[in-house]
């Protein structure tokens, strides 16, 4: 199969992506010519490049003949946690010791690491918890 | 305490609308600070510097705190439910985006309790006047670390929303049977992964000039404060779509609904979407025509093609209507009221779109009356439709319909007489961002006129939160579709479970829910 059949046959959210590519790549060039400034054709010819690393990996990871959507619904949902909480407090005081030196940096280092460590034991939790609901399948 | 800790996306949708309405009113009374500034000449309220802060900080808030996150808000109620999922597909990350939006916010915020005063460098923090040696307050800074953070949360949840319409929808649910609010919000989710980038590296630039001696901005160190404007602006100019974009898919649910019709041309309106999103990229150098360093021509005309998409979608929406068993409980009065007044602003955007007349017009309150008929009309007033509309969605209760009315024409009133007369102001030549004029400059009448319509809206939004506080004080009683809507979330009960569906209807159409209703007849 030819590249632009096979590109025709990907389904919409991938041409999606290549289409945004190609714009973005051919008004860069347009810009480039018409101005010859440097900041801005930089600026599209980059948002061309990575939507165009977007689309091109959509289409190779895509299966196309596979009707989409699939619905899944594996995995469970997460129990309530403080850990995005204590994640996001940590880092908005982190980036303050930009500002006001690194006792900031100390203070939200805990709750950083306490929320991340949590967080992370949760999601653990729940992949050991899936693959024991799985096995009984297999 | 649960409401700190949950995952939940429709508490995490309501946490960010609380939050981001709680960022509004304090925009709105700094807006009315202003107004009453300028309400006579002289100085009654505030100084020169400290009107420089304030309209630095209403247009942040309104802009970054308001606008943007509102969007979120709403798609992080809506898409899972939409879609017909149970959740976002990154829960945690959806949480984790709420609070760094909170916490940049509250910095931002924090300003005010900063050794010199919250920032005063304007919402676009143009170099060299953000540098270091002319604003020399804390709050600069900790308007671009807060800034930076609130960046961080928008890419985070625009990779969530991005991830779950691609691949949580229920079966059935092909691309293009996706509801209009979905695909406004998948488009704006790209713009915000490649736009805000660029808004983070400019802050992050900019706070190494002032804190840790770089000169990227510093033209008298070698450094380019044109590179700060070209970084803003591509992030700015889509950023007006990120923030007006999934405003416009709140009317596109809401007008077929009260039309009793499917939307007018449901795969243009997908198109125009689409080609709002791309050419957002390629036009934000029309905010800059003035400096004579960017190729005014080409951005001109390309800021004349960006209002044919945008055409297409009014054009969709007044077919939606024609001939249509029209209804006008408060939502579609809002929708109405947003058509009328975006027109103004859009219209107004074609002659700023012409090098000569922006020109003319460049940093005079025509401009300021054309942002806010654009922005405000564009997403205050569809925020409204859409909270009207789906209040009982969220809370299982409906909001009064006589003081929704009130509200609506209070701000229909108060916005025509805020914002008509700031064009014959910038026509005159008023300049925007000034404390004071003179009284010999004629102005005074259409300003007090300008100020009276603030407070106009100001009321509006007072008899709202009366209508929410009483609405909240009832047991709930809506049941899962008390509009007769078309799309998947009023198949869950009002409101949602945790769960959000206990089943889905066949979905055949971008409309299930109206087609299961037709199809199990009267």
């Amino acid at each position: 199969m030819s590249l632009v059949r096979r590109l025709l046959h990907d389904p919409e959210e991938t041409r999606f992506f290549l289409f945004l590519s190609v714009f973005a790549l051919v008004i860069g060039a347009i810009y480039w010519f018409v101005s010859y400034e440097p900041a801005g054709s930089v600026l599209l010819l980059a948002f061309g490049a990575a939507t165009g690393v977007m689309g091109v990996v959509l289409h190779r990871t895509g299966r196309p003949g596979v009707d989409r959507p699939f619905l899944d619904e594996t995995g469970r949902f997460p129990s309530e946690t403080p850990a995005p909480l204590a994640v996001g407090a940590g880092l908005s005081l982190m980036a303050l010791a930009t500002i006001f030196g690194p006792a900031p940096l100390v203070v939200g280092l805990l709750p950083f690491a306490w929320g991340a460590w949590t967080w992370l034991g949760r999601a653990r939790a729940e992949l050991d918890a899936e693959v024991r609901d799985d096995e009984p399948r297999r | 305490m649960t409401w700190l800790t949950t995952t939940d996306h429709k508490r995490i949708g309501i946490l960010y609308l609380v939050s981001a309405f709680a960022f509004f009113l304090l925009g709105g009374v700094i807006a009315l600070l202003m107004r009453t500034e300028l309400a006579v000449p002289g100085l009654q309220v505030t100084d020169e510097h400290g009107y420089n802060q304030m309209f630095t900080m209403h247009g942040t808030i309104m802009m970054l705190l308001f606008a943007t996150p509102t969007s979120a808000a709403l798609a992080n109620f809506l898409v899972p439910l939409q879609v017909g999922t149970a959740d976002m597909v990154f829960p945690r990350l959806n949480a984790l985006s709420f609070w760094l939006f909170l916490f940049g916010g509250v910095i931002v915020l924090s300003g005010y309790a900063a050794a010199g005063g919250p920032a005063d460098i304007g919402w676009t923090g143009y170099p060299p006047n953000s540098e270091l040696a002319y604003s020399t307050t804390t709050g600069t800074d900790l308007w671009i670390i807060g800034l930076a953070l609130t960046g961080v949360a928008s890419i985070l949840g625009a990779l969530n929303f991005t991830v779950t319409i691609y691949t949580r929808r229920a079966p059935g649910m092909s691309m293009l049977r996706l509801p209009i609010f979905c695909w406004t919000v998948l488009v704006t989710a790209i713009l915000i992964l490649f736009s805000f980038p660029a808004l983070t590296s400019a802050l992050a630039m900019l706070l190494l000039d002032r804190r840790f001696g770089a000169t990227f901005f510093l033209p008298s160190e070698g450094g380019d404060a044109i590179l700060w404007q070209h970084l803003f602006w591509f992030f700015g100019h889509p950023e007006v779509y990120i923030v007006i974009l999934p405003f416009f898919g709140i009317l596109s649910e809401v007008i077929p609904v009260f039309a009793r019709k499917p939307l007018f041309g449901y795969r243009a309106f997908v198109l125009a979407t689409i080609l709002i999103g791309v050419y957002s990229f390629t036009v934000w150098a029309h905010h800059m025509f003035t400096t004579g360093a960017v190729a005014n021509p080409f951005f001109s005309l390309v800021s004349f093609i960006i209002a044919v998409p945008t055409g297409i979608k009014v054009f969709n929406w007044i077919a939606t209507m024609w001939r249509g068993r029209l209804s006008f409980p408060t939502p579609m009065l809002w929708c109405l009221g947003f058509l009328y007044l975006f027109l103004f602003g859009g219209i107004t955007g074609i002659v700023l779109g012409s090098p000569p007349l922006d020109y003319a017009f460049h940093d005079t309150y025509f401009v300021v009356a054309h942002m806010h008929n654009v922005l405000v009309s564009g997403t205050v007033f569809a925020l409204f439709a859409g909270l009207y509309f789906w209040f009982p969605k969220m809370t299982g209760r409906r909001l009064s319909e006589g003081l929704g009315r009130i509200h609506f024409w209070s701000w229909v009133v108060g916005f025509t007489l805020t914002f008509l007369p700031q064009y014959q102001l910038g026509a005159s030549g008023m300049p925007r961002r000034y404390a004071d004029y003179p009284a010999s400059a004629g102005w005074t009448e259409l300003n007090q006129l300008s100020t009276l319509g603030s407070l106009l809206l100001g009321v509006g939004v007072l008899v709202f939160l009366v209508a929410v506080a009483l609405a909240l004080r009832r047991p709930p009683d809506q049941p899962p579709d008390p509009w007769g809507a078309n799309s998947l979330e009023w198949w869950a009960d009002s409101p949602p479970a945790h769960h959000n569906f206990r089943s889905l209807p066949p979905i055949r159409s971008e409309r299930p829910v109206f087609d299961a209703r037709h199809e199990a007849g009267p």
